[in-house]
């Protein structure tokens, strides 16, 4: 029954949340939308790791405290052994609860590693042919082709091709230092690095994909609104036009071509931010997304308790 | 283009300072003002380096004279072509300020940006 409720809740946040990607309040509140999106990954995975124990451990052993559980284990195990019939229920539990999480974990370090190899040889290399720029604490690539770009991680950097930086007026060029700035401090990558973790580990689930891409698109545009305030909106609108423009004139993927439009166009008609009682009612719904499968999970628990009907040592 | 290891920079540093042929002695000269080095370390690096195409050499005398085979700035100028046109580890690894766009794309937002520029100030 628990078990049951749990895969629903799982599917339901696989397959539902990707419809609400081109949600009209996502671009006006970024950072909330970020976190909603990080709520349902959590929450879907939580999801199916308690989904695969309520297979594993029958509800009713979970109240006893450790040594009940591990009683329960022990009688679940010989259970399985006598009779067949359970063993597919045990080994679902299993891929969900213990498999899950360790896919999980073998591709979070393997993608980390190979981002960190891959940012070392990249300082290595820019360190080669850059020239530091004390003044705008930027390092200077010359070339006659425009790009700004940052390294995040350890050393960070913000880099510039000397063609951008003739390119750029004064306010442009404060509004384009301001956005990199603000994806290196606030550590958008990790954001970034975490959804594709997900969508690498578990492909073929819609919510993960979607996740990646609106995360990817999300934190540009929190990075986008520090820069309109450090500049102002039309000096970082006209910045990306410029740089874009000066780009080689190369076959452009379909979906950064639609993201830069949705930029500019949101930085020259400034919407209204999200009013705060629409926030405070998203960040409900993320939080529930999150809590909601263990208060699930616990329910038979809680309510076998509170009725009295169990008495747990130490709980009043 | 493969990276340079962190000795490898450094030997191509110091060879595009020179600006003239160098022997490993030169080299190994150089660099153990900042690190002591062996002399083999030095041959060995800038026999690889060699192998990989990114040094040419000759005989003079009893020694090997290296030099870069492209220039500093023709070497940027290819690091730069990668670091744009890549899309893959490489890609992941660093967040560009904008995308590639197509020249179309680029006019309509132009002109969508100068519209939105108060009167008087802008182009």
């Amino acid at each position: 029954m628990t078990t049951a409720a749990l895969l629903l809740v799982a599917a339901v946040l696989a397959t539902v949340t990707p419809r609400a990607a081109d949600a009209a309040w996502a671009g006006r509140a970024p950072r909330l939308a970020i976190l909603t999106w990080q709520a349902a990954t959590v929450g879907f995975v939580v999801a199916l790791v308690l989904a695969g124990l309520t297979l594993m451990v029958p509800a009713t052993a979970i109240g006893g405290g450790l040594a009940q559980i591990l009683h329960a284990c022990a009688m679940t195990i010989s259970s399985v052994y006598g009779s067949p019939d359970r063993l597919p229920a045990v080994l679902a539990g299993a891929l969900l609860a213990v498999a899950l999480p360790v896919r999980l974990a073998v591709v979070a370090v393997r993608t980390v590693m190979r981002d960190r190899r891959a940012r070392r040889n990249l300082r290595r290399s820019i360190a080669l042919g850059a020239r530091p720029e004390r003044s705008l604490g930027v390092l200077v690539v010359d070339s006659d082709r425009a790009a700004a770009f940052c390294v995040p991680g350890r050393p960070r950097a913000v880099v510039l091709t000397s063609a951008a930086l003739h390119a750029l007026t004064a306010d442009e060029l404060t509004g384009v230092l301001a956005h990199e700035r603000a994806h290196l401090r606030g550590h958008h990558h990790i954001a970034v690095a975490a959804a594709r973790i997900c969508e690498r580990a578990l492909p073929g689930v819609p919510l993960l994909a979607a996740a990646r891409v609106q995360i990817e698109r999300l934190v540009e545009l929190l990075a986008d609104d520090a820069a309109a305030r450090r500049a102002d909106p039309l000096s970082v609108a006209s910045a990306m036009v410029t740089l874009a423009g000066m780009r080689a004139p190369g076959p452009a993927l379909g979906a950064a071509e639609g993201s830069t439009t949705f930029r500019v166009t949101r930085l020259l008609a400034p919407i209204p931010p999200v009013p705060l009682p629409c926030r405070i009612l998203v960040g409900a719904v993320a939080l529930a997304t999150v809590f909601g499968p263990v208060a699930l999970a616990a329910w038979p628990v809680v309510s076998a308790v509170s009725s009295g009907l169990c008495v747990v040592p130490g709980w009043a | 283009m493969q990276p340079f290891g962190e000795l490898e920079a450094a030997v191509m540093r110091c060879l595009w300072q020179r600006a003239e042929p160098a022997t490993v002695r030169d080299v190994l000269g150089e660099l153990t003002k900042s690190r002591p080095l062996a002399y083999t370390t030095v041959m060995t690096v800038l026999d690889n380096l060699h192998g990989k195409g990114q040094l040419q050499r000759r005989r003079r005398g009893r020694a090997w004279e290296y030099t870069t085979t492209r220039s500093s700035a023709q070497h940027t100028a290819a690091l730069l072509q990668q670091i744009l046109g890549e899309s893959g580890d490489r890609d992941e690894a660093l967040m560009h300020f904008v995308a590639d766009l197509d020249a179309d794309t680029v006019t309509r937002l132009r002109a969508a940006v100068e519209a939105a520029r108060p009167k008087g100030i802008g182009a």
